[in-house]
């Protein structure tokens, strides 16, 4: 039996009058794979934000390795615990691609320098970027720098990590390399919340798939049942929508 | 023709031993500049409301009124308050305080320039805000305040001949008094253009190389 990892308890999120999140309800166990589709505005990009507090939810809860989220909540020391790859990558364009690594690990997690460089060239190796451990991000293409950032990510040993739609700046021919990179990690037990507009890659992926629509998670299931046998009108929908779009 | 050498040999001594005070005038207020602009960034960025407010009054308090009234403020307003500075402390004072003013917004378009994905990558991996400051965003503003700052410098560097006005010898001052000693006017304000030009024009040429530089990466 696993355990849960992550609770997300009636999460709600408002940006003034617009509720984005009406009420989220998820229990993700260590190690799952899990990924978040829906129609653009559904509330997925806001629903990753919510969990790492780069937005604050203004409802509901969040009980993260069996603590409650709250306002006493450390979130320097949440957000070394739950790393985020972003569709634009970020990384620092002032370091090398090595020092992106290494920054949060030697001045965060404070640990030395030599120590923090072996770890962060074995993370390099492991995303298949070791021989550009010493170029800058504006010598990398899209697809490199994002396997930069997630072992930049990695570097902090987070128990859970949040994906949002981390190829879909890329070009169709760079996508491979990187969500090789995330197969990997689920391979390797990494817990993963990925939001993704990749059905193929969803359905190959996931655990389970999560649905959500207008601010609320409205299917969720394995992806064979997501796919195949959708329950709601709304995922019906939306999947013959998408399926029209790609062919 | 001889004349001429002989002016010269008479006043650019006198003239251009003002150059030393001109310069050390505009360090002393770009150092008064830099740390109040500083300030003032930070206190126009802050979560409290206050100084916030207290930021945006003072720099538009120093846009809105003139270099000259604000120099004559300091140096004879404040001695109604028996507050009496003497003439190159009251310049410095006075061109740090607007120098601020001015610094502020440069360093605060700097920063806003830097992309906000920036900021939120640094906050994901568990920086504290001012740790993310230092490290990231701050090394990659600098980089954009570079070639504006530059050209600060240099309205810095001419503004400091308002000093001229309350007495200090500066660049101005030393060429005012030479050429109302002489009455050759146009000779003696030469030799002062060529001094201005020789300190400004290879600051300007260093802003347009940074700009230059900046616009082919
Ligand atoms: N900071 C914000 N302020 C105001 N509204 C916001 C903010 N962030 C997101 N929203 C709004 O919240 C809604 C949901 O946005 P979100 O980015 O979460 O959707 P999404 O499901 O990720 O969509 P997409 O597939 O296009 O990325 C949108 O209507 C968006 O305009
Ligand atoms: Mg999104």
């Amino acid at each position: 039996m696993s355990r849960t990892i992550l609770q997300l308890e009636g999460l709600e999120m408002a940006f003034g009058q617009l509720r984005v999140l009406r009420g989220v309800d998820l229990e993700v166990d260590e190690g799952e794979s899990i990924a978040i589709i829906g129609p653009s505005g559904s509330g997925k990009s806001t629903l990753l934000r919510c969990l790492n507090r780069l937005e604050t939810p203004t409802g509901g809860g969040v009980i993260f390795e069996g603590q409650r989220i709250d306002a006493r909540t450390d979130i320097n020391q949440l957000r070394t615990r739950m790393g985020m790859v972003f569709q634009q990558f970020n990384l620092f364009p002032h370091m090398t691609a090595l020092a992106n690594v290494m920054e949060a690990p030697v001045h965060v997690r404070r640990i030395r320098r030599e120590q923090a460089e072996a770890e962060a060239r074995r993370l390099l190796e492991k995303v298949g970027m070791l021989e550009k451990a010493d170029s800058y991000p504006r010598q990398l293409s899209g697809g490199q720098k994002q396997r930069v950032a997630i072992a930049r990510c990695l570097a902090m040993q987070p128990r859970l990590l949040l994906l949002d739609e981390i190829t879909s700046a890329l070009d169709p021919e760079l996508v491979g390399e990187v969500l090789d990179v995330v197969r990997d990690l689920a391979r390797q037990g990494m817990t993963m919340l990925l939001v993704t507009h990749e059905m193929r890659f969803a359905r190959e992926f996931a655990d389970r798939v999560v649905f959500m629509d207008g601010g609320v998670v409205v299917e969720v299931g394995p992806p064979e049942e997501i796919f195949t046998r959708p329950k709601s009108e709304r995922l019906r929908k939306f999947l013959t929508a998408v399926l029209e779009q790609t062919t | 023709m001889n004349d001429y050498l002989q002016l010269l040999q008479t006043y650019f001594p006198y003239v251009a031993k003002g150059a030393t005070i001109t310069l050390q005038l505009t360090i002393v207020a770009l150092l008064g500049s830099v740390a109040l602009g500083l300030l003032t960034t930070f206190a126009k960025l802050a979560n409290l409301r206050l100084l916030r407010v207290v930021a945006t009054i003072y720099i538009e308090l120093i846009r809105a009124t003139p270099a000259l009234l604000q120099l004559f403020i300091i140096y004879f307003g404040l001695t109604s308050f028996g507050l009496r500075l003497d003439p190159f402390t009251a310049a410095s004072i006075t061109l740090s305080l607007v120098g601020g003013a001015y610094a502020a917004e440069i360093f605060r378009a700097g920063i806003e320039a830097v992309d906000t994905g920036q900021f939120e990558a640094a906050r994901s991996l568990g920086m504290s805000t001012p740790l993310a400051m230092r490290r990231i965003i701050l090394p990659q503003a600098a980089v954009i305040i570079l070639p504006p700052f530059t050209n600060f410098v240099i309205s810095m560097i001419k503004d400091t001949s308002l000093a001229l006005t309350i007495s200090v010898p500066e660049i101005m001052y030393r060429s005012y008094d030479a050429s109302s000693q002489s009455y050759r006017s146009m000779a003696i304000y030469s030799m002062a253009a060529i001094l201005y030009l020789a300190i400004c024009l290879p600051l300007s040429g260093f802003a347009k190389a940074l700009e230059k530089r900046k616009a082919s990466r």
